[in-house]
């Protein structure tokens, strides 16, 4: 029989490195609350036992107001583990000893890991582990899990915890009369049930009495504050007794650089700052991988094709995998992955070291207005890196409708994959003739504009929705800051490169190569004569015209809905009548290319319109249904950016002919 | 001279930024009041302005060494009680 295993603790205490640490699974950890909220489950194996450990989201407290704590109590309940290991932070033990009270309320097989024990001696913090023990009535285990010490300890005091009759005498706080009558009438009430920890349960239940309908347990708010105001003058009870801490030099450090970093100046250049330095340095960067990718693939194809050609295989097969799966899929790749390879890790970096948080703080009053908060803003810059993480990553907002909305509107911030396309409009068409050094830095600056303007349709659209769709209750807006940290620069680099790695190049295959063939197949295949294409692009030529395009650029966009990268491609494989995907070329050669089908500066406004505000890409989709479950939030997310395209595209369009472009 | 001290009662949206205050009554949400206290802020705990955002909404307050970002509108919930000194002749 596997024994199981929960482990628990404040969001930020190291719990997902302690996790990963135990299991030798590589999960990606984050430096600010609300990163981990499906529960992962991991293995190890002890002397003779073999472990299920189950990692909870992180929580404050057992009180059910988020999805988080409510995921977590519900494990807990279940009463179905052999030992609860809670982790927390020994630098910040005060904050921690909440939920660890609650829990060893609810049952004493449990284990204190303290993790980042090394910090908290570097900040000068000395814990008596032995009074602390006591003073819990569970065993205590120090640990540095990043660089992997204190490990053994735990594994073995885990194992004892589990194999041994409970030797440690159960923790008991006792509260006021009126409380503990309460408690006794609840207790006697489960146990008829056949629940086992029915004082620590009846506890919780009065607590939080909110999270149960049954009118029976309807205890007065009254009643619930005490309770947990006893338990806080308890943990500050232990927490003097057992700690030795000066933390006022620290804390002065701390809010002197909290005061320059969230200050009007030079906080808010700071911030503007480094997103335009991380922007710079994507764009920049990835130029050359890029190139050297595509032309690495080009000479595999090369290969690839010959051996094809010498073969058996009908050369219609060949034409369909290697000019419509392979090309595709190799373009992809190409375009996709030296951008995400560089955002992702700088935005992991500043993640680490625990700027973010600051960065929502800043900007909060801007989503206020909107009617949502600072977290929102977070959302958008993930979602610069790809909209599907930025998706993911709204789990980090708390209230449901505020949720909701940061998903819907994601899609209107530019993911990696639409840079190229922005860059080159821009580049082509407002450039000029600059000459190629110089052009870098033009395109991020360019680039930043269209970001800004992107946010601030965004932030539009947000108010838009807050008053309608989703009335968003203005809820309270607590946020931590946490401690700032050293980040480990190489393992957050290097994991964060290769997690984005595997990503795309699974996402490249199951996403790009089909549409790769499906594009082919209609490209390729005639009906009396025309290829299926030019059907499609015919027919959409008026809805174009109105919206100051063509039938080419619909078509590409409408065949480009599984990836934002293959957008382009597609639209010169139509432009320069090739029945394969065109690479992009010097920019002069594109110029001619797009004048010579009837570009002017005003198809390369609505473009640019377009591309900002069109449907998400099929990841993106199938990742707003998997986070909210809806399908209808699905279909919103859909219809919503392609209406606001469609509109602007229109008004633009008319705008702009009466302007006389 | 004369130095005085007075107990000003307050919300914490008004303590000014440095000051030192304690906690007298919790905010009539539940969902805010518990979250707080599950944070560790109670009646009776005692909590610090630290500093206020660029445009002087949110701020941040220091408690239990922990540091949150509250709202002013939010903060106003919050019910404290502040000494200041004050000079007379």
């Amino acid at each position: 029989m596997n024994k199981k295993i929960l482990l628990a603790g404040n969001p930020n205490v190291g719990k997902s490195t302690v996790f990963n640490a135990l299991t030798g699974m590589k999960q990606h950890t984050g430096n600010w609350t609300g990163k981990t909220v499906e529960t992962s489950a991991g293995h190890f194996s002890y002397k003779d036992c073999e472990f299920d450990i189950l990692d909870l989201p992180g929580i404050y407290s057992l009180i059910t107001s988020s999805r988080d704590e409510r995921a977590a109590l519900a494990a807990i309940k279940r009463e179905d583990y052999q030992c609860i290991v809670i982790v927390a932070d020994a630098c910040a033990l005060r904050k921690n000893l909440y939920l660890i009270l609650q829990i060893i309320e609810i049952t004493n097989k449990a284990v204190l890991c303290l993790n980042m024990a090394e910090q908290a001696q570097k900040q000068m913090i000395k814990i008596n582990k032995e009074v602390l023990s006591d003073m819990l009535g569970i065993p205590v285990v120090m640990t540095e899990a990043r660089k992997k010490k204190g490990l053994s300890e735990l594994k073995e005091t885990i194992y004892r915890t589990v194999t041994e009759k409970t030797n440690t005498s159960p923790f008991m706080l006792k509260y006021d009369d009126t409380a503990e009558s309460a408690i006794n009438e609840i207790e006697k009430l489960l146990s008829e049930k056949g629940i086992k920890n029915t004082r620590g349960i009846a506890i919780h239940m009065i607590e939080n009495s909110a999270g149960y309908e049954n009118k029976a347990f309807e205890y007065s708010e009254d009643l619930s504050q005490k309770i947990s105001e006893a338990r806080i003058r308890f943990s500050e009870k232990i927490y003097n007794n057992t700690v030795k801490a000066d933390k006022k030099l620290y804390l002065q450090k701390r809010t002197k650089a909290d005061k320059m970093i969230c200050s009007r100046f030079p906080g808010i250049a700071i911030m503007l700052l480094l997103f335009a330095l991380v922007i710079f340095l994507t764009v920049t960067g990835a130029n050359y991988p890029s190139q050297m990718l595509s032309y690495l693939f080009e000479s595999i194809g090369n290969q690839l094709r010959e051996l094809l050609n010498n073969s058996f295989i009908p050369s219609w097969l060949s034409g369909l995998l290697m000019d419509g799966i392979y090309l595709t899929l190799t373009n992809v790749i190409a375009v996709m992955l030296p951008p995400m390879a560089i955002f992702f890790p700088l935005f992991a970096i500043l993640e680490d070291i625990g700027y973010l948080p600051r960065a929502a703080f800043i900007l909060d009053p801007f989503f206020k207005k909107a009617g949502t908060n600072g977290k929102q803003g977070l959302t958008m810059m993930m979602g610069l890196g790809c909209n599907s993480c930025g998706i993911t990553g709204c789990r980090i907002i708390g209230d449901d409708a505020q949720r909701n909305i940061a998903i819907l509107t994601n899609n209107f911030i530019p993911c990696n994959g639409r840079f190229p396309a922005l860059i080159m409009i821009v580049t082509i068409f407002f450039s000029g003739t600059f000459p190629f050094v110089l052009s870098s830095l033009f395109s991020s600056v360019m680039l930043l504009i269209i970001i800004m303007f992107s946010a601030a349709v965004s932030l539009a659209v947000t108010k838009l929705l807050s008053v309608t769709l989703f009335k968003t209750k203005n809820s309270s807006f607590i946020l931590e800051l946490p401690e700032y940290r050293m980040p480990q620069f190489g393992k957050t680099i290097l994991r964060s490169a290769a997690d984005k790695t595997a990503v795309i190049t699974g996402r490249a295959i199951t996403v790009a190569a089909p549409a790769g063939a499906v594009i082919w197949l209609l490209t390729n295949f005639s009906i009396s004569g025309k290829p299926v294409t030019d059907y499609i692009v015919d027919f959409l030529s008026p809805f174009g015209a109105i919206m100051g395009l063509d039938g080419v650029i619909l078509t590409a966009f409408i065949l480009g809905f599984p990836a934002n990268e293959i957008v382009l491609p597609i639209m010169l494989m139509f432009y320069t009548k090739s029945s394969i995907l065109t690479e992009t070329g010097s920019a002069g050669h594109l110029f001619n290319i797009l004048s010579a089908n009837g570009w002017t500066v005003k198809t390369a406004v609505c473009m640019l319109i377009l591309t900002l505000m069109h449907y998400p890409c099929s990841t993106s989709c199938i990742t707003v249904k998997k986070e909210t479950g809806s399908i209808k939030l699905c279909l919103l997310s859909i219809l919503i950016p392609t209406l606001c395209g469609i509109i602007c595209c229109i008004a633009v369009n008319m705008l702009m002919s009466l302007m006389g472009f | 001279m004369i130095v005085t001290e007075k107990t000003i009662y307050s919300d914490l949206s008004k303590l000014p930024i440095g000051s030192n205050a304690i906690v007298t009554g919790l905010p009539d949400d539940r969902s805010f009041c518990r979250r707080l206290l599950s944070l560790g802020l109670t009646t009776g705990g005692s909590i610090v302005s630290a500093f206020k955002g660029p445009f002087n909404d949110p701020a941040a307050f220091l408690f239990k060494d922990t540091l949150i970002a509250l709202r002013l509108t939010d903060a106003a919930k919050i019910k404290i009680s502040y000494k200041t000194e004050g000079e007379h002749e």
